[in-house]
């Protein structure tokens, strides 16, 4: 035992030995685990945000089952707006003393009192946000506890309720304990997550692994000088695991540091519209502790991996076996193993979980191919290769040679690239199975609408009246029109001249006139000289109805943003063009607002005058997007994370890369020296160095978008419809992990420069 | 090397009676060789004659052993010239190793015999230099050192023919 | 004479289908130092690798102490290197991440000696090798000679009785192969250590006791007659 202590303190002294060369590799490959640790670490919080974020969700939930004895306490919500924030008012007043209160708050606020979410709060003190303070008069009675916020980014409010009651209040008997459903997921959606997850950790592991290995040929050649002095092989075993072990346990608290360090600056971060708050991000304990034990001993199989097919002699490293041709064969096994899981996909059809699970296995198995498969591949390839400029016979030459480093080095690469080919055309072909809106319309910033609750639209005019610089219109109405025989027809258009001024800015206009949207692609209506009979009445009975004789002419409509009550091809009457029309029942009770585009201010203003109304009305100006069911919501959330995931793997990729290619230089010191020395220029060395990481990427990213067209093209299959490929999403993502390539070496020049400098000659 | 320079080069450091030129010199160069008592004499007189040397005073006594010598300008000169003047390279052949070697060729004996013993006795004496070098003084060293890096090169001769027999086996059978 | 130590008898090696050693005998006397000596490519120095254990020749048999080595486990061969044996190469065989008198105390170390004793009788030896000035210094700091000083103490720090030198000096300039190849000898010498030199320079070769020829992977014994 004592002598299993002094090897181990051996190698721990051999590890941070101090000197610039071994510091230099420990820190490296410390710094890679770090990384890695810190992922896997945020990948294994993922559910912990996701259930807080859904608990806290549950917790700010009203439920309205009647219970017996609770004086309910009515509950009416309401939105504004400050710029691009949404802000959420929930209006509450307690019908008795044992009323509900919401979960976040101490007490129900009284009439003239408001609850503001931490970020409103913020929101409100900003001094430059004066016209939002205008809009709340009411006191600020405290604000609202963050825990019970669903995202510490939300804008959220609850208000008395005050002279303004509403009509149909919803009744709350409870806050909070309204039931969680639990059901299970969509088997597409969780195929997606699992094929993210995979493509995610695929990368972080092969960099793990590549990490580890960081000055092999050093490694060895210090464990020869052991066994010459003495060590047995098994003690040099452990001297090595020990060495190991020290970047493991070091990289572990670093990455732990960086993970707890991060996370504080989650709070100023939002990634395509979600926060966090950062007591959320923690880790499912039992995978931290899986964590904790598999990075060592990931780190130690690694590491005695290595030195599989060597002995350690004290004469230095003898391969067990002369360096044979790399076999394609077990390589081969791994992929087809693969697919043929893809393509038996469980025995099941789609929809069951077990489909799910059998493709994320076989598209484990693909992905792990890929960096399996390069240096084979990287191998075959380079070996014909011959002739050329200097720096290309060089790089050429040195990869004949040993073209496993730079074969690893690029294979996480490759394989970050694979998996974010496959699932970009997975979501796409996804994204038209959810059939989810792939492009939000914008509108005309200086329109805004207001839909107003029935009835408040007098009121709504009324109170937009004094605001400066906004002209009002009514929306159109759209009558029901049919045939003489009775047969339904579509709509007829009715505005008036207030409307097609605001939203046409048509100067001339007259009661009287007749308009059309021409649109060449699609068939008018009505058709210029027919008659249709037009349901004039209040009550859509077609108990009043007028004959309309459709004029042959009416003036064009100017061409103009795109209106949602103004279809291609429509005829646009004036009430006084069509007869009974100006005794039609009053106007709808939405309106158009309109300002000037440059103030950016005037729409705040409107919804400061708006505000008394509360939940009888609500604007919008600038988006719209339709409801999403639960799937497509899944599918949303889904597509965020693997996103985000992917910029962070990407970027890991990236410092493995030149971790990676530092090291190599590094190792290769001396060598390269002797090329200056020897009157080689410093740019043919640094192409060189270009060509040893730009060829294995350029074969890597072969590789990579055959692996990930095809891998999509398995999961795709028939079964989840036609299979969509974003080329142009193939390309620039290609050029994204070329140009990283190019981005590491440019970065490593300065090195590259230190190293060929004569002195790097000397040894010991 | 010529013992009159040396002398010459001695006297340099001031006068000296003919017996105190003789000690010196064994004392600094005469390890190998002391300097026959007539030899210094011959020499002197030599030097006297070609006037790189004068008698400066005869101690009380008198006797030819009691003269004291002095160098003149013209010996100054001449010790300044033999100092800056390289050796002759001795280009030398050990003949007689030479000899024996093509001999036990010709004869059909084993020549490699010749060389190892040849080798044998060449380390045997640079055993004993290192020896005397071990326990002696710089002086000593150096001129042990001389000696060694003779011996040594001697030596590497006699590795080379080794590594040569065959060749010089097949011209002498020509 | 005292009893032979180590001795090797018709030592066979080839390296793939390249002889190395063919029928190579040598045995070395306590306290005795051997030269080693031959061409380069001659197979002196698989000879001393035989010797040593570190390589196991194909045919013949090494005896060190009665026992043969060829029969001995990787464990038991380790512990001979590290104990009775001790190495000084020509150079690269101390560890660059370790100070000299980490370096030096190595050996102890791996045998299971605690750091601080390790390292104070390392330090010992450096002093007698002239070089404690240097002990926190790492291998890449110090001169050639140094090391290789270093690596003298190393090889005596565990009190062995054999050591073997392969082209000690032939990394050095004359002035430090002399310095190195006098305080090998003589701290072997004062510790009865039997020493195997390998060494292809006949003044090296001249600090031994005996020499042994080696030429085509064949010992040449030569007995001066007196």
């Amino acid at each position: 035992m004592r002598a299993w202590l002094n090897d181990l303190a051996i190698g721990v002294r051999l590890a941070v030995g101090g000197g610039r060369t071994p510091m230099a590799r420990f820190l490296l490959s410390t710094l890679g685990i770090a990384i890695a640790v810190a992922v896997l670490l945020l990948a294994s919080s993922v559910s912990t945000v996701v259930h807080a974020r859904d608990s806290r969700a549950a917790a700010g939930m009203a439920d309205s089952r009647q219970i017996e004895g609770v004086a309910p306490t009515t509950y009416m919500p309401a939105s504004t707006q400050w710029h691009e924030i949404e802000v959420l008012e929930l209006f509450v007043a307690g019908t008795g003393p044992n009323s509900p209160v919401p979960r976040g708050i101490p007490r129900l606020p009284a009439a003239d009192e408001i609850y503001v979410s931490p970020a409103l709060a913020a929101t409100l003190a900003d001094p430059d946000n004066g016209l939002l303070r205008e809009r709340f008069p009411q006191r600020i009675a405290g604000v609202i506890d963050a825990d019970t916020i669903v995202d510490p980014r939300q804008h959220l409010l609850y208000g008395g309720i005050g002279a303004l009651q509403p009509e149909s209040p919803m009744l709350v008997y409870a806050f909070g304990n309204a039931p969680v459903f639990e059901h299970d997921m969509d088997p597409g959606l969780l195929l997606l997550l699992l094929l993210g997850t995979v493509a995610l950790l695929v990368p972080v592991f092969i960099f793990l692994a590549a990490s580890t290995r960081i000055a092999g040929a050093e490694r060895d050649r210090r464990l020869s000088a052991l066994r010459l002095v003495g060590a047995d092989g098994r003690q040099v075993r452990r001297i090595a695991a020990a060495e190991t072990l020290v970047s493991a346990c070091a990289g572990l608290v670093l990455g732990w540091a960086l993970f707890l360090g991060g996370r504080e600056l989650a709070t100023g971060v939002t990634l395509m519209g979600i926060s966090v708050p950062p007591q959320d991000i923690r880790p499912i304990w039992w995978l931290a502790v899986l964590v904790v034990l598999a990075i060592p001993a990931l780190a130690l199989s690694t590491a005695q991996f290595a030195l599989r097919g060597t002995i350690i002699e004290p004469l230095g490293v003898v391969r067990r076996a002369k360096p044979v041709r790399r076999r394609i064969s077990w390589r081969l096994a791994v992929v087809a193993l693969g697919v043929v899981l893809l393509l038996w996909r469980g025995g099941v059809g789609a929809g069951y979980q077990l489909w799910a699970y059998a493709i994320a296995a076989g598209a484990t198995l693909l992905l792990l191919g890929v960096p399996i498969l390069l240096p084979w591949v990287v191998e075959r390839a380079v070996g014909r290769l011959r002739g050329g400029p200097t720096s290309w016979q060089l790089a050429i030459r040195r990869l004949q040679l040993d073209s496993g480093t730079s074969a690893r080095v690029v294979g996480g690469v490759a394989v970050v690239l694979a998996g974010a080919i496959a699932l970009q055309s997975l979501l796409l072909s996804e994204a038209t199975h959810y059939q989810v809106p792939t492009q939000i319309e914008t509108l005309d910033r200086s329109l805004m609408s207001v839909y107003v609750e029935q009835g408040g639209t007098p009121r709504a005019r009324e109170a937009l009246a004094p605001v400066p610089g906004v002209t009002v219109a009514s929306d159109p109405r759209r009558l029901t029109t049919w045939s003489a025989d009775g047969v339904e027809l579509g709509m007829l258009v009715v505005a008036d001249c207030d409307y097609l001024v605001l939203a046409f800015d048509l100067r001339d206009c007259a009661d009287g006139q007749v308009f059309r949207d021409r649109d060449a692609r699609v068939q008018e209506f009505p058709a210029a000289g027919s008659r249709v009979r037009v349901d004039t009445g209040a009550d859509h009975t077609f108990a009043q109805a007028s004959e309309f004789a459709v004029p042959t002419t009416a003036r064009p409509l100017p061409a103009t943003q795109f209106d949602y009550q103004v279809r291609p091809g429509d005829l646009i009457v004036t009430a006084g063009a069509l007869p009974g029309g100006r005794a039609l029942p009053a106007a709808p009770d939405n309106l158009k607002v309109r300002f000037d585009p440059a103030d950016r201010d005037a729409p705040e203003r409107v919804r400061n005058a708006l505000q008394p109304l509360r939940w009888l009305t609500s604007t919008w100006t600038s988006t719209h997007s339709a409801p999403l069911t639960r799937n497509q919501d899944s599918y949303l959330t889904i597509r965020r994370g693997l996103l985000i995931g992917s910029v962070f793997t990407l970027l890991l990729a990236g410092v493995s890369l030149l971790v990676l290619a530092l090291e190599h230089i590094r190792e290769r010191r001396r060598p390269l020296a002797v090329l200056a020395a020897g009157g080689v220029p410093g740019g043919v060395l640094a192409r060189s160095l270009l060509w040893q990481i730009a060829v294995p990427i350029g074969l890597g990213a072969v590789v990579a978008v055959v692996t990930g067209v095809g891998l999509a093209s398995l999961v795709i299959g028939e079964t989840l419809g036609p299979m969509v490929v974003d080329w142009s999403g193939v390309v620039v993502m290609t050029g994204a992990a070329a140009g990283l390539g190019v981005l590491v070496s440019v970065l490593t020049l300065p090195f590259l420069r230190s190293a060929t400098r004569l002195n790097s000659l000397r040894t010991e | 090397m010529s013992i009159g320079h040396a002398l010459l080069g001695l006297l340099e450091t001031g006068p000296r009676h003919g017996y105190d030129l003789k000690r010196v010199y064994d004392e600094r160069f005469g390890q190998d060789r002391p300097l026959a008592y007539g030899q210094v004499y011959s020499t002197l007189s030599r030097l006297l004659r070609n006037g790189l040397v004068v008698e400066s005073g005869i101690e009380a006594g008198g006797g030819p052993e009691r003269k004291r010598y002095a160098i003149t300008d013209a010996g100054v000169t001449d010790v300044g010239a033999w100092l800056v003047t390289p050796e002759n390279p001795q280009i030398y052949l050990n003949s007689a190793l030479y000899t024996k070697v093509v001999l036990a060729l010709m004869s059909g004996r084993d020549a490699e015999v010749v060389l190892d013993t040849q080798r044998a006795a060449h380390l045997k004496a640079m055993r004993e230099l290192t020896a005397r070098k071990r326990d002696g003084d710089l002086a000593d060293q150096l001129i042990c050192d001389h000696a060694l890096f003779h011996l040594e090169a001697d030596l590497r001769w006699l590795e080379l023919t080794a590594a040569r027999l065959n060749e010089l086996r097949e011209q002498v059978a020509g | 004479m005292s009893e032979v130590l180590l001795s090797g008898t018709n030592l066979g090696k080839a390296f793939g289908s390249t002889p190395a050693l063919d029928s190579a005998d040598l045995s070395v006397r306590r306290g005795e130092i051997v030269a080693v000596m031959g061409p380069s490519g001659s197979g002196k120095s698989t000879l001393l690798h035989c010797l040593a254990g570190i390589v196991t020749p194909d045919t013949g048999v090494v005896l060190f102490e009665g026992r043969e080595l060829s029969s001995m486990s990787d464990k038991a061969r380790s512990a001979l290197r590290r104990g009775e044996f001790g190495f000084v190469f020509q150079f690269g065989q101390l560890v660059p991440e370790l100070s000299c008198v980490e370096n030096v105390a190595l050996p102890l170390r791996l045998g299971g000696a605690k750091r601080k004793a390790a390292e104070a009788t390392a330090r010992e030896w450096l002093a007698r090798l002239q070089v404690e000035d240097i002990a926190a210094k790492r291998p890449s700091e110090v001169s050639g000679g140094q090391g290789q000083r270093v690596a003298v103490a190393r090889a005596l720090v565990t009190g062995p009785k054999v050591i073997f030198a392969d082209e000690p000096t032939g990394a050095l300039d004359s002035l430090s192969g002399e310095q190195v190849m006098r305080l090998l000898v003589g701290t072997a010498k004062e510790t009865g250590a039997a020493v195997v030199l390998v060494t292809h320079e006949a003044r090296v070769a001249a600090y031994s006791d005996r020499e042994v020829v080696v030429r085509d992977g064949r010992t040449r014994h030569v007995e001066l007659v007196p």
